[in-house]
């Protein structure tokens, strides 16, 4: 029995021995496992983020679960010392370039994490308040800058062992990884933000058919957007567009992008060359020219649809539009205006005798007669022909005409001739014809025939 | 310190949200008349009216402080109760409270977490000494690391951090807090406390792992998709094995999941070889289990188990860790147990507020069953499930 029962002590210890072995193995295995899959998710949690000072946040929070820290503080170099771009564990966040750790054997390229109790480590007072135990110092480098350091400190006495060191090397190059990817983000995002603003100036500026209106809001939007301190636009020699306060050197831009410039604009305070701001500075600048180009075109374009080419006054279309306004304006008012219709008299023979070049020089005469004659006075326009019309809108409509006529009776001379025209001249009144434009011309134009006939009799 | 300052507790039976609440309150003053410095600590089942009962203990603590929430359970030193109340009242002696509560945190549960902390520890005067954060949140907060992170980043490293996430009767639907005059159901209170002596924090669970482990191959945020590329309800039942017959399994739909799970937890393994428990909220009629806390993908996971003896070894633990940090004897504790517990506890969940009182030598403890606990002391993790958390003071 006594023997017996020995065996079945030695039984029990080794079934517990083994259950004890069995365990041991569970848990070192989960271990590993957990170890293995350490680094996945971190990876996982810093892919889902892409900001650069989420990147950090996330990173320091994460290494500091995953490694079963208590803090960790992620240092970027700044001009002379180091910023702690992010920190977990430390409560209050600390600003402006703290003082990093430091010890015999620094981590380098080569062997970018070191670790240790706190006793090998020379511990700068604002960290030594968190009562460190253990420490480690990784390094990561983003392509060829200064490197950036990782600190992560335990307040327990659980030493970072080896497969922690080997992992915080991994974690540093990720981190330098998705630090680099964030850069990229942040710089494509400015780039999109670039386009969607140099969109909306271009749609803006597209849209001035006037090239005042389009100097002023180039100006405008290179002050608004860029940003420059002030901007000038000049086109032929004046500024015609200008916004902001000078401030800064100055910088000359040429309008227009191959090479046929159309004016400069000057800016002071501009970015810095090689910026994305700088590029969209120059972009801007050439939109805008383009833009200009169109406006001046666009009024070269209407000035020709409104002028009549040969005498350079105002054609019927123009003059009909400008009638229209002011009869409107008029029949507001209950004012009164004059039309004066004037025909020149012996315009069919000058054609007839000496040829129609020497009518058109005639004609054009005869408008710097009309106009020298009517002065500011009204709008002179060639309805066509040798026919002329006059919109007063104030002023002695019979003493203008008698002007008219005093200037037309003289001789003209032109390509070597001397002509006599004489011109012979209606009015037509708004209150007589009732505001209506088309019949305040037909009574002009009455008048003038009836004045005709007059003056035919007197000869 | 004296008898004037030892924790006091209370409970009820009654039915009467304002009978109840007055006799817990008055039974934890024990003839002591309460200052606006105290603290008292209510902790009612879901069956009664929460307007109701938080403001009859408002109105029978006086001037005390009021914060509280309700429970799985509610125990105290000599009390144990499946419907009722209790109250334990914390002279605040050598010790400052600062009170903050926000609401509708399903918002930003991290800024939320970090706000209160912010005003409580303002409340409280600053740091001072020996600081402690306790923390109750809603219990379907959803991601309640999320709490824990925004805590953390006002408290640091130096600061630990305790509490539970207020609870019901696994009805799941929904939990109420009361803190400064306010009841919230998705709320968070911040209870930041300024001692000049250390106090003790105690964590232990006594579960261990069966089955294998597994990774979390899919996960978003307290959402666990797939588990070893296999849906995760689906493999989480494998796990299980045996213990699960089909027609047990077939029923499980009809009930909230929660409670089929309870007893079997999720622990999620540390690089040391720990497991931390993570406590099974529902699942999706697409297959994925849903958690009380963040399960991050690619960690490793497995199914645990737990006996009586084993958690109740675990609770006396807690207790005795935490009295054991204590200068001097404690004057009593606050303890935040998990209802998931009270699966492999069964009869003996009664023994489990007896065992933490146990390892604290006797003294005077009380407080709830939660649906999650805070514990943070070392490391930057502090959610947990299915522990027993305790505050010795």
């Amino acid at each position: 029995m006594q023997v017996l029962s020995s065996t079945e002590a030695g039984v029990g210890d080794e079934v517990q021995r083994l259950r004890a072995e069995l365990i041991e193995e569970r848990v070192a295995s989960v271990r590993a496992l957990a170890r293995a899959t350490r680094l996945s998710q971190l990876i996982t949690a810093l892919g889902q983020v892409v900001d650069l000072t989420e990147v950090f946040d996330r990173a320091v929070c994460e290494v500091t679960e995953l490694f079963g820290a208590d803090i960790a503080v992620l240092f970027t170099p700044t001009a002379d010392g180091f910023r702690p771009a992010a920190s977990w564990g430390l409560g209050t966040a600390l600003s402006g370039d703290l003082p990093l750790l430091d010890c015999t054997r620094r981590p380098t390229r080569e062997s970018p994490v070191v670790a240790g109790p706190v006793a090998d480590f020379d511990v700068p007072e604002w960290l030594r308040a968190y009562g460190p135990v253990h420490i480690t110092w990784g390094l990561f480098s983003v392509r060829d800058e200064p490197p950036g350091y990782l600190v992560l400190v335990r307040r327990a006495d659980t030493p970072f062992e080896n497969a922690d060191v080997h992992e915080l090397a991994a974690v540093a190059s990720r981190i330098a990884l998705a630090v680099d990817n964030g850069r990229l983000y942040r710089r494509t995002q400015e780039q999109l933000q670039r386009s969607r603003q140099l969109h909306e100036v271009t749609a803006d500026l597209a849209r001035s058919v006037d090239v005042g209106a389009a100097a002023q809001r180039l100006a405008e939007a290179l002050v608004e957007h860029v940003p420059v301190a002030s901007a000038g636009v000049h086109l032929g020699g004046g500024v015609a567009g200008s916004a902001g306060e000078a401030g800064g050197d100055e910088l000359t831009l040429s309008l227009g992008g191959d090479g046929s410039s159309i004016g400069t604009v000057v800016v002071t305070g501009a970015p810095a060359q090689g910026s994305l701001a700088h590029d969209f500075l120059e972009h801007v600048a050439e939109v805008g020219g383009l833009a200009l180009e169109r406006a001046q075109l666009f009024e070269h374009i209407r000035r020709q649809a409104e002028t009549d080419a040969l005498t350079g006054l105002p054609n019927r279309a123009l003059f009909m539009g400008r009638l229209a306004a002011a009869m409107e304006r008029c029949r507001a008012e209950e004012s009164d205006l004059a039309v004066l219709f004037m025909d020149l008299d012996g315009f069919k023979a000058v054609n007839d005798t000496h040829g129609h070049e020497a009518g058109d020089l005639l004609l054009i005469e005869v408008a710097r007669r009309l106009t020298g004659a009517v002065g500011e006075a009204g709008t002179c326009a060639r309805l066509g022909g040798d026919e002329f019309v006059v919109l007063l809108e104030r002023g002695d409509a019979v003493a203008v005409a008698d002007g008219i006529r005093r200037v037309m009776d003289e001789p003209f001379v032109v390509g070597g001739l001397r002509l006599r025209a004489g011109g012979s001249v209606g009015i037509g009144t708004a209150a007589t014809s009732g505001y209506d434009a088309e019949a305040l011309l037909r009574d002009a134009d009455t008048a003038m025939y009836a004045a005709k006939q007059a003056r035919r009799q007197e000869v | 310190m004296g008898e004037r300052d030892v924790l006091g507790h209370g409970s009820s039976r009654n039915d009467d949200a304002y009978a109840a609440a007055e006799e817990c309150v008055r039974q934890a003053f024990g003839g002591r008349e309460p200052t606006a410095d105290d603290l008292v600590l209510v902790f009612p089942t879901i069956h009664y009216d929460p307007h109701l009962f938080f403001a009859a203990a408002q109105r029978a603590a006086g001037n005390a402080q009021v914060v509280g929430c309700t429970a799985y359970r509610s125990f105290t030193s000599d009390a144990n109760l499946v419907r009722g109340a209790v109250a334990l009242y914390v002279p605040a002696a050598d010790l400052r409270f600062g009170v903050a509560i926000r609401d509708g945190i399903h918002r930003d549960v991290f800024g939320a977490a970090k706000d209160a902390t912010s005003a409580a520890r303002e409340r409280a005067g600053g740091d001072a000494g020996h600081s402690v954060l306790m923390v109750i949140s809603d219990g379907f907060a959803g991601d309640q690391r999320a709490v824990v992170r925004g805590c953390y980043t006002v408290t640091g490293a130096t600061v630990p951090m305790i509490g539970g996430a207020a609870a019901e009767d696994i009805s799941m639907i929904a939990t109420y807090q009361y803190a400064n005059g306010q009841v919230t159901t998705n709320g968070m209170i911040a209870v930041w406390i300024n001692s000049p002596r250390p106090l003790g924090i105690g964590v232990a669970h006594g579960w261990h792992p069966i089955g294998s482990p597994m990774i979390v191959t899919r996960a978003e945020k307290n959402v666990i998709h797939e588990l070893d590329g296999r849906p995760a309800v689906e493999a989480y039942f494998a796990q299980r094995g045996t213990d699960l017959p089909s027609r047990v399994r077939d029923g499980l739909w009809e009930e909230p999941f929660a409670r089929a799970a309870l007893g079997h937890p999720l622990g999620l393994a540390d690089t040391v070889g720990r497991f931390d428990g993570r406590h099974i909220l529902d699942r999706t009629p697409d297959g994925a289990l849903v958690m009380f806390g963040h399960v991050s993908e690619h960690s490793v996971v497995q199914v645990m188990a737990g006996n009586h003896q084993d958690l109740l070894e675990a609770s006396r633990r807690s207790g005795a860790d935490a009295a054991g940090q204590l200068d001097g004897p404690p004057r009593g504790a606050i303890v935040f147990s998990c209802a998931g517990r009270a699966g492999p506890l069964g009869k003996e969940i009664e023994a489990e507020a007896v065992s933490v009182g146990e390892g604290m030598g006797g003294a005077p403890i009380g407080g709830f069953f939660t649906y999650g606990e805070f514990a943070r002391v070392t490391g930057s993790t502090g959610f947990h499930n299915a522990t027993v958390v305790t505050l010795a003071l």
